[in-house]
């Protein structure tokens, strides 16, 4: 097995322009036991392998500074060296990635947020996963893109229609509905999931989400924006939905949001699509 | 490339105390009237040593040595790295780092330039790209790039991947992330890899000039699959 993925199952205080070790109080997937206390310790298993470690954060509000990082730790946890750094302001969301990794035997790996006063959503969006490359028996990827423009409305979530399939390894990617499922070839492995969007004006909100039970009911797991700040625009933006275990029928999804106004997507670009890798050993 | 963590108890103390450690490799045996030169230091007290240069599928022979005085007291150790076995299928991994200062002209897109590799396993890499080479045609990438400008910057400012599909002459968005207001923007792309495309990092800002800071977190990496049906 290579993956984890833990997540927040309450909210945090984050004091202001503090560097804060984020809490992750539950687990989505942890088979190797490589996850406690919040940090990743490096197994003897994963030494020498390479792989990606994924984060993200969503506070309860807008914050005017919001760094989210990724640091390790070579000497039990005294000292931390920050690999990975991302921020966004004016906005609640963000994730960072750090890849490639070369894992260590012993090496500690945590996220902390730098940031105004705020407090952390109690929400899977708060979530930090990792993968090695494994023996893999299996590897596929499925990404689509957007090719014309397409309208959303206000605070609602829209789900773009990926109609142009880049790649589909193994007919993971419904061009219908633009969701991903996981087909039984894949069945107890994991995936990492990536999105992007691009609107013709506005800030947008990208989620990932996922369904365990055939589309009924949704669960948002990751999340990014575009920075901004009030009367102004900036338009584009990408999201880490990091790993997440493969399970037969499970089904992702992105989707848009707006406050405010109605938007259109920017079709014919590369910049709104929906991908992933899927791994199965 | 794999990383040997070496650790040590270290035993010396008050008349004793060493003024430091002294790390040897060889993959040849030796003992102690045959060291070869010393690999690396480390201080007084500190009870490991990684060394990332090590190979794979290569028996290593280190010795640590306490130095006080010119004396030396000596452990020996037999590492043997054994083949990236079940890493068949990931064919390069990359990642680069800036190691200067960058000036950002005002109203521009500026390629980021990253002068220091860290890793490029299979030589893709070069003069801030990553060029897909004949062997990765139809492969998959995941490719990560984010960088730390000097202050926060303006409107209608944007982070990129890029890719050119005519040997670098002209280049489409892969992936962006705006900015505005924010000093730190990263982005994440996963691409399939047409043979001789070519990518890149590059930021948009507006009308105010800028600098991307010197800082290891300015960063261009990437990991290459082999598809497994």
């Amino acid at each position: 097995m290579s993956f984890f993925r833990a997540f927040a199952n309450a909210t945090q205080s984050i004091p202001g322009s503090t560097e804060t070790e984020l809490v992750f109080g539950a687990e989505d997937s942890d088979p190797d036991g490589v996850f406690a206390s919040n940090r990743f310790t490096v197994p003897v298993g994963w030494n020498g392998k390479i792989g990606c470690l994924s984060a993200g954060y969503t506070s309860q509000s807008s914050t005017s500074t919001n760094t989210l990082r990724i640091q390790v730790s070579t000497d039990g946890g005294t000292s931390w060296t920050t690999i990975a750094r991302q921020s966004n302001q004016n906005r609640p969301s963000v994730t960072v990635t750090a890849v490639p990794i070369v894992f260590v035997t012993g090496h500690i790996y945590r996220v902390v947020a730098f940031q105004n006063a705020n407090t952390k959503e109690n929400t899977p969006r708060n979530f930090f996963s990792g993968w090695y490359y494994p023996a893999a028996t299996k590897v596929g990827m499925v990404r689509a893109e957007l090719i014309g423009d397409l309208g959303g409305a206000a605070n609602g979530d829209r789900i773009p229609t990926l109609d142009l399939e880049i790649v589909d390894s193994h007919g993971f990617h419904v061009l219908s509905s633009g969701i991903i499922i996981v087909p039984a070839d894949f069945d107890g492995g994991f995936l990492h999931l990536t999105a992007a969007i691009r609107l013709l004006a506005d800030p947008p909100t990208l989620r990932l989400w996922r369904s365990t039970d055939g589309g009924t009911t949704w669960t948002t797991i990751a999340e990014g924006a575009a920075s901004t700040v009030s009367g102004t625009q900036s338009n584009e933006c990408s999201c880490d939905g990091g790993a997440i275990a493969a399970v037969t029928g499970h089904q992702f999804r992105m989707t848009c949001r707006v406050g405010g106004s109605n938007f259109t997507f920017d079709g014919g670009t590369h910049l709104t699509n929906f991908s992933a890798i899927f791994f199965k050993y | 490339m794999p990383t040997v963590r070496l650790t040590w108890t270290d035993l010396n103390s008050g008349v004793s105390q060493e003024e430091e450690h002294r790390i040897y490799r060889s993959t040849t045996a030796f003992d102690a009237d045959t060291l070869p030169s010393v690999l690396a230091t480390v201080a007084a007290d500190v009870e490991f040593y990684e060394d990332p240069t090590a190979g794979f599928d290569t028996t290593y022979y280190y010795a640590v040595a306490a130095e006080r005085g010119g004396v030396l007291a000596i452990s020996f150790i037999t590492v043997a790295v054994g083949a990236p076995s079940g890493d068949a299928g990931l064919i390069e991994y990359f990642l680069a780092k800036n190691s200067v200062l960058q000036s950002l002209t005002a109203s521009t897109t500026t390629e980021v330039v990253f002068g220091t590799e860290v890793y490029d396993t299979n030589t893709a890499f070069a003069v801030n790209r990553f060029t897909v080479k004949p062997g990765m045609d139809g492969f998959y990438a995941l490719l990560y790039a984010s960088v730390v400008l000097s202050s926060n910057i303006n409107q209608d400012s944007y982070l990129a991947i890029e890719v050119s599909t005519d040997g670098g002459t002209t280049w489409l968005g892969v992936v962006r992330q705006s900015a505005w207001p924010s000093d730190g923007p990263g982005v994440i792309a996963q691409v399939l890899l047409v043979d001789g495309h070519i990518y890149r990092v590059a930021m948009t800002i507006d009308t105010t000039a800028q600098d991307i800071n010197f800082d290891d977190t300015v960063q261009f990496g990437g990991i290459i699959l082999e598809p497994i049906a």
